[in-house]
């Protein structure tokens, strides 16, 4: 499985598509340059409670698990085999000694991985460019929610790639719109459902916010039930649940499906 | 032991259109050309042989094995597909390494085995050169490298030919001779016959989904020579040339349009061993000639025509 993961990783290094990931990246650093500039680079001074800090964290994780995750996601995941499909590369992958969910795997974990790393390490130059806002309990907080989306957002593009090979990117759009945007945040089951309800949920519980009580009863009496209702656990347990299946019916998919991918007869 | 490839009233539809249609055969080692004009079921034939496709109805065996899914056939089988497609930011050399170890061989056996069949197949001067600066010629060859590099027993080439240059076409042939003679079997499409003549002598005819002949190169050949050939011949004086030719006892049928002459005949041979005495004593400038029913299409219309 080495020499897939390998092409995975020369697939996101060497394509194209590398340069629109770069923009991604360096887009809320260079908001955060823009911002702390029009406030005169006034850095939080200390890392205790402060409206600046928290303000931050709230801007950090808007950007990464909930905005940049999905679209370098959707850029790669959606791609993951869709992408060998139009380009009709899955042949040489579908006519080797592998089975095709080692290939399916494969390409997930190489493509889960390094988007993982890439987002982190953004995120990292970002929080670093905020100075250090509340603490480092915060970056914990907002590296593991960044790579849980990274692994539930690439696995649920790869599964729309699947069905809809020709539209991946549009079809993925809209889902990343109205499944992870609207709907995560419709105060019914439906939000439940949602990737972003559970990394919410997880992030709330890891970061561990300096809130003043009052307004944390407040928070927990109106606001989290709908934003970030699930305990840390409960919340764990359903993105892996959430990432596993989706997988798993991919890997069914490309086991069971015909591939034909010329049209010739 | 079991057959190389054994099929059994195989069919394949793709909703209400027909690729393979009941075929059955059964091949043994050995290089075998598959032949059929665009359409036939040959593409159809050989993603079912590779485990892309599964059957409609009936079965397919690969040395004795389904190959839908199948690991251990697919690591005897190297597959040439016709389409033009690469991870193109690769170079020769990481796309051939690349699809080795996919194929279980480790990183330093995949690299030298890569190298190796590149050298083999002629790529030795763009190894690592990028394949998004391959010429087509260039890129069939690193796809031919591809199908060998983790030494298949069966190697199945579908048009592995078309758009190379005489002398790499050539070089190909030779190459895939040479794989035939080391005792592995090949399987090689095309719809151009005296490409595959000069590669194998085995042919299997392929039309409409379905097998029409299967056999050695001197039963096709005896299936040709019973068509009725049709010759064109353009000269100064058709009226007195088609005068003479049809008087001839090999000659069927003779038309005139304009300067050129429709000819058609069962014994196109004898035909032209009578033209140089013909024109020579008539003294008719034969300005052009040659035959319409050379093409592969021509014995696959006719062969259906008589209902085979």
């Amino acid at each position: 499985m080495r020499a897939l993961f390998v092409l995975a990783l020369q697939q996101i290094l060497g394509g194209k598509k590398i340069w629109i990931l770069g923009i991604f990246l360096s887009l809320p650093i260079l908001l955060l340059l823009l911002i702390l500039a029009a406030s005169g680079f006034d850095f939080p001074e200390d890392e205790s409670v402060d409206v600046e800090g928290l303000s931050m964290s709230t801007f950090l994780y808007v950007m990464y698990p909930q905005s940049l995750c999905i679209l370098a996601s959707l850029l790669y995941g959606a791609s993951l085999l869709a992408g060998e499909i139009e380009d009709k590369t899955l042949t040489y992958l579908f006519t080797r000694a592998m089975p095709r969910w080692k290939v399916l795997l494969g390409k997930y974990l190489a493509t889960a991985a390094s988007l993982s790393v890439l987002t982190v390490l953004s995120m990292t130059v970002a929080f670093l460019i905020c100075g250090l806002p509340v603490g480092w309990h915060v970056w914990l907080a907002l590296a593991v929610t960044t790579v849980g989306a990274c692994f539930a957002f690439t696995s649920v593009f790869c599964l729309l790639g699947l069905f809809f090979p020709r539209r991946a990117l549009p079809v993925g759009l809209m889902y990343a719109v109205v499944v992870e945007g609207l709907l995560s945040v419709v105060p019914a089951v439906v939000n439940e459902f949602t990737v972003s309800y559970y990394l919410r949920s997880i992030g709330w519980h890891l970061a561990d916010l300096p809130i003043p009580e009052e307004a944390v009863e407040e928070l927990e009496r109106e606001m989290l039930p709908l934003l970030a209702g699930s305990d840390l656990t409960g919340a764990a347990i359903a993105l892996g649940v959430i990432t596993v299946s989706t997988l798993l019916v991919s890997g069914i998919v490309i086991h069971r499906r015909e591939w034909p991918l010329t049209e010739g007869v | 032991m079991a057959p190389l490839l054994e099929c059994r009233s195989l069919t394949k539809l793709y909703g209400v259109i027909i690729g393979v249609n009941t075929l059955s055969l059964e091949l043994e080692p050995g290089v075998h050309g598959l032949l059929g004009p665009n359409g036939a079921g040959k593409s159809t034939l050989i993603k079912l042989i590779t485990g892309q496709l599964r059957p409609t109805e009936g079965s397919i065996r690969v040395f004795g094995e389904d190959p839908w899914n199948n690991a251990s056939v697919a690591k005897r089988v190297g597959y040439c597909p016709e389409h033009d497609a690469f991870w193109r930011f690769l170079t020769a050399h990481q796309f051939v390494k690349t699809l080795a170890g996919i194929s279980g061989m480790s990183a330093r056996d995949a690299a030298d085995a890569a190298e190796r069949t590149l050298v083999r197949v002629g790529a030795k001067e763009y190894l690592h050169k990028p394949i998004s600066t391959f010429s087509k010629g260039m890129r069939q060859r690193t796809k031919l490298a591809q199908a060998l590099v983790h030494d298949p027993d069966l190697l199945i080439l579908d048009e592995p030919l078309s758009g190379t240059d005489p002398v790499g076409r050539h070089e190909l042939m030779d190459i895939i001779q040479d794989v035939g003679q080391e005792g592995k079997s090949v399987i090689v499409s095309s719809h151009v016959m005296h490409e595959v003549q000069a590669m194998t002598d085995r042919f299997l005819l392929i039309y409409g989904g379905r097998v029409l002949a299967a056999g050695d190169v001197l039963e096709i050949r005896r299936l040709m020579y019973e068509i009725p050939h049709r010759i064109r011949i353009v000269c100064n004086a058709p009226r007195q040339l088609a005068s003479h030719l049809a008087g001839l006892e090999s000659v069927d049928g003779v038309q005139i349009e304009g300067e050129e002459l429709s000819v058609t005949t069962r014994e196109p041979r004898d035909l032209f061993a009578l033209l140089p005495s013909l024109t020579a004593k008539t003294g008719v400038t034969i300005r052009e000639m040659g035959s319409d029913d050379e093409s592969l299409d021509a014995i696959f219309e006719y062969l259906v025509g008589d209902g085979i």
